[in-house]
């Protein structure tokens, strides 16, 4: 080219007289449908100039025209797989929504095709097909089926739906506006159950919105639907987010989570907040986040700004219902409601008795400003355990009663003569003046501001209507005798089939299943090795082929960054003395056993593990002096630990420890350790325990070996304080395993050892009473 | 591109009034010409440690967050506007590109199908076509011209400048604007017709 000055300066030369103006004007007209010798000839400009201009401005023409995604849409009559399409319903976060018809069956479906990236096809149909799978596997009157699945000709993939006849619940709040109240309970509600049983079936749904929610007409059923969709846009991160057509999500009802991306903290609690989110949109009529644009979203919610008060958008929204919905939108997921299911009873809880005569507590917000470091300073209200029934969990949210309330224990436990059954699932929900009467029984959707008033004067016809137009899954609710209000308290669990004795098994809490998984332990000399999950009702044996080998004293916690139940160590059966170092991991299908190399450092007398959600490590406790870290592909040494652990666990944002002397409770927030709380007021000086968490509290079951007498005490720690956990509860056990099951509320105690002989198998249930909310 | 500035006009106002379809659309309408406007940008230093579909990516991202804002005042603001988004971002990652690693994900990229094809069509030869072999080519020829002459055409054409603005932008007279982007076409011309000839 003629790169050198020179020649430039020549070609220079030889154009002193060229009109630059001529040439910007030929550029420019070039642009346009004009003939090029025409134009050139008009504008004075040489021939040979003008086709270099030419040949520069087409070359730019084309380096700039836009390009064209081919249209996304089916036309009418066009096929998807064998399916003919009838006409678009509209257009959602992964594609187009159709009616078409099912020509096998005469039927009409929706169907949503899956907009693909070119090349990214087969990626992504292979994920998608993982993920239809389990969607498919939700059965629920509340959630939208999928009737099949399939890939079209270009290889997009396809979900093939229930036509649901109505609108989306957006549609609905654009059109008119906030929900009565009591309606929107009632869908919220609905929303809750079907998300408990998606949770339960281990799917989420990431994606909880009014846009995701159809009313089926005509009486307006909740349904869910494009459950999980977003779970690969999410989880994949990265390169494989960008090939994964596009994510759009509507962060005004993101947990905080999920708009910073954090996603390992990502579960269940997350689709509660969705949910809280879209009542709080039910209720106001908007999400509440809003912003100018997703960026000043984001940045909201970064701020930590509060959310502001629904009763201020909207006067009539009752405190304690305000409470509920505030509480799925703790920006901390551990403070919002452990499950769907228990937002489910609450809201059932209110429906039944939407009355606001007393016991409201301040909303979460309060409480957590109360919160000291890692636990909320709270005085215990044990004593009235006996009237504090239903779902531990639930009572939380719904202002639990003052302890004045526990005076009528009736009320709240004794489903009243006129209480629909749903009303005793709510512990705080039933005081004096929601003892019901004859009403007027307004419709579902006919509550005035009167029903609900802060006044107390309650009308409490809510509680004597069943509900709205019961839907298929209503006999499933909360009003079957299941839901009886059960007080805090010991509780043994009666089962059919479980695991066979054994103490030391190692009981682990699942959150992505909403399980708890028991394996190995001892009994008498025999070493186990089985896997078993509990899901509230009964034991499933997942043993399976590749599973580890048998081990006494295992150690497991549940890395919920990566999905995996981590094992650790164990000794090995009588007949093989020793130590056994092994990490194992599994998946949720597989086991794997990891780093041999790591056998050495393991191979430790006594483990203590727990998972550290805050900083996503494994955090290991051997031989009560050594810390170790396992962050999934190193095995770490970490700050040395105070002298004689027995027993570690995660909560409040770092990792407990109780003293093996009974001394204290010791915390690490990953770098240092500082003492938590002062020991419980035993006579206990030395002794096993082991700890696990629940309702912002620390547990602690433990005991003293006096020779042939085994002692157990129970003891919750709340802020510092604790309390003994009376009542007859599990007769003493050395090496039982205690485990918070989120899922449901409550805390298992499971086997141990009367002797070296006799291992017991019974299965023990443990409602905490409710932390009272201080003013 | 007479029909250009309008249609892409149009997908603006339609995105804004919430058409996802038209978002989708618009951004990849202008996937490749950003692309090819980032590469030129990035100069050789740089390109060898910032992956332009980087740049572009991130210049998606911020796009997306602040494109309820955008203002629309003409039919060619929105061309002008990435671009000036995408020499941000330019001058945020060559400042910290040292510092930083990849961007993390983001939950917010949306128009990442146009990305993904972009992303395909540039790292995988096979799926380009000859409108890509002759962008290249293009590319390759801007690089080969002084900076005034480079900086004024880029100006004009991926900022969609007027002449008038490009000289309220560089501070240089009319004249000598009007000199340089004609002497920079000629010389593209003359390189792109020697390739071919």
């Amino acid at each position: 080219m003629s790169g050198s000055r020179e020649e430039e300066g020549g070609v220079e030369g030889a154009r002193e007289r060229v009109d630059w103006g001529a040439l910007e004007e030929l550029a420019a007209a070039l642009e346009g449908e004009v003939d090029p010798d025409q134009a050139a000839a008009e504008l004075g400009v040489a021939a040979e100039d003008a086709r270099a201009i030419q040949a520069a401005v087409s070359a730019f023409q084309e380096l700039l025209a836009c390009d064209e995604l081919p249209p996304a849409s089916a036309a009418p009559g066009e096929q998807i797989g064998p399916y003919e399409v009838l006409g678009r319903l509209g257009r959602g976060s992964f594609g187009a929504v159709y009616r078409a018809r099912d020509p096998l069956l005469d039927v009409e479906v929706a169907l949503k095709r899956i907009e693909v990236a070119p090349g990214a096809e087969r990626e992504v149909q292979e994920r998608f097909e993982r993920e239809a799978r389990a969607v498919a596997k939700l059965d629920h009157p509340n959630v939208v089926s999928i009737r099949g699945a399939g890939v079209d000709a270009a290889g997009r993939p396809y979900l093939v739906l229930d036509l649901v006849a109505g609108e989306s619940l957006q549609r609905r709040l654009d059109r008119e506006g906030p929900l009565p109240l009591r309606r929107a309970v009632e869908v919220a509600r609905d929303l809750a159950r079907a998300l408990a049983h998606a949770h339960a079936q281990g799917v989420l749904h990431r994606d909880v919105k009014p846009d995701n929610v159809l009313l089926a007409a005509p009486e307006g059923r909740p349904l869910l639907t494009d459950f999980g969709l977003a779970k690969d846009a999410l989880a994949q991160g990265g390169a494989e987010l960008t090939q994964e057509g596009s994510y759009l999500g509507t962060p005004g009802y993101w947990p905080p989570e999920q708009a910073r991306g954090d996603l390992a903290a990502i579960g269940p609690r997350s689709d509660v907040y969705g949910l809280g989110a879209t009542l709080y949109a039910l209720l106001t009529g908007r999400p509440p986040f809003v912003g100018a644009s997703v960026l000043a979203i984001l940045e909201g919610m970064a701020r930590a700004e509060a959310i502001p008060s629904p009763r201020r958008e909207r006067p009539e929204v009752p405190p304690r219902l305000e409470a509920i919905c505030l509480r799925c939108l703790e920006r901390e997921p551990s403070r919002r409601y452990p499950s769907a299911g228990a937002l489910a009873e609450d809201l059932d809880a209110w429906l039944a008795d939407p009355a606001e005569g007393r016991g409201s507590g301040p909303p979460p917000r309060a409480l957590a400003l109360l919160a000291l470091g890692l636990l909320v300073l709270l005085p215990a209200l044990l004593l009235a355990a006996g009237r504090l029934g239903g779902a531990g969990a639930a009572a939380l949210g719904a202002g639990t009663p003052r302890p004045s309330a526990s005076a009528s224990p009736s009320a709240g436990v004794n489903p009243g003569a006129g209480v629909s059954p749903g009303a005793g699932v709510s512990s705080g929900a039933a005081g004096p003046s929601a003892a019901p009467g004859p009403s007027a029984a307004p419709g579902p959707s006919a509550v005035g501001p009167s029903a609900a008033g802060p006044s107390g004067a309650a009308s409490p016809s809510a509680a004597a209507s069943p509900g709205p137009a019961p839907g298929p899954g209503d006999s499933s609710r909360a009003g079957g005798p299941g839901a009886a209000p059960r007080p805090s308290g010991w509780r043994r669990l009666q089962v059919e089939a479980g695991p066979p004795p054994r103490a030391h098994a190692t009981l682990v809490y699942d959150p992505s299943g909403g399980r708890v998984l028991l394996f190995g332990g001892v009994a008498g000399k025999r070493a186990l090795g089985d896997l078993w999950s509990w899901d509230g009702r009964r034991w499933r044996d997942l043993s399976g082929a590749g599973a580890p080998p048998p081990r006494s004293h295992a150690v497991g916690a549940y890395d919920a960054r990566r999905g995996r139940l981590v094992l650790i160590g164990g000794r090995r059966g009588a007949r093989k003395r020793g130590w056994v170092g092994e990490l194992w991991e599994w998946d949720g299908a597989r086991w794997e056993q990891r780093e041999a190399s790591l056998a050495r450092r393991l191979a430790r007398k006594e483990l203590e593990v727990a998972y550290d959600a805050r900083r996503g490590v494994v955090v290991l406790l051997a031989s009560r002096r050594a810390l170790f870290e396992w962050d999934g592909a190193e095995l770490r040494a970490a700050a040395k630990p105070p002298a004689g652990g027995a027993g570690l666990v995660y909560q409040g944002e770092q990792v407990l420890l109780f003293d093996a002397r009974w001394r204290g409770v010791w915390g690490y927030d990953g770098e240092r350790w500082s003492m938590a709380a002062p020991p419980p007021p035993t006579e206990l000086r030395r002794g096993y325990a082991t700890l696990g968490v629940g309702q912002e509290g620390l547990l602690l079951y433990g005991g003293e070996v006096d020779r042939e007498t085994l002692s157990g005490e129970a003891w919750l720690l709340r802020g510092r304080t604790w309390r003994r956990l009376e009542g007859e509860g599990p007769p003493p056990r050395r090496g039982a395993s205690l485990v918070w099951d989120a899922a449901r509320g409550v805390a298992l105690l499971f086997g141990g050892e009367l002797d070296r002989r006799q291992s017991r198998g019974d299965l023990w249930e443990l409602r905490l009473p409710a932390p009272t909310r201080a003013r | 591109m007479s029909e250009g500035p309008h249609r892409t006009a149009d997908l603006v106002r339609r995105a804004q009034a919430g058409d996802e379809d038209a978002y989708e659309r618009l951004f990849a309408r202008v996937g490749s010409r950003l692309l090819a406007y980032v590469r030129l940008q990035l100069g050789s230093r740089l390109r060898e440690r910032l992956d332009p579909l980087d740049v572009v990516q991130e210049t998606y991202v911020r796009a997306h967050q602040a494109f309820p804002g955008f203002e629309q005042r003409d039919e060619r603001a929105f061309g002008r506007w990435l671009c000036a988004i995408a020499d941000h971002c330019l001058k945020d990652l060559a400042e910290h590109h040292a510092a930083r690693k990849r961007r993390p994900p983001s939950p917010l990229v949306r128009g990442s199908a146009a990305l993904a094809r972009l992303r395909d069509q540039h790292t995988n030869p096979a799926s380009r076509c000859a409108r890509q072999e002759r962008a290249e080519r293009l590319l390759a020829a801007i690089g080969q011209l002084e900076p005034p002459e480079r900086e004024v055409l880029l100006l004009r054409y991926f900022h969609e400048l007027s002449v008038a603005e490009v000289v309220a932008r560089v501070g240089r007279s009319r004249a000598t604007v009007l000199r340089q982007l004609g002497r920079g076409r000629l010389q593209l011309g003359a390189l792109l017709r020697e390739e071919e000839g």
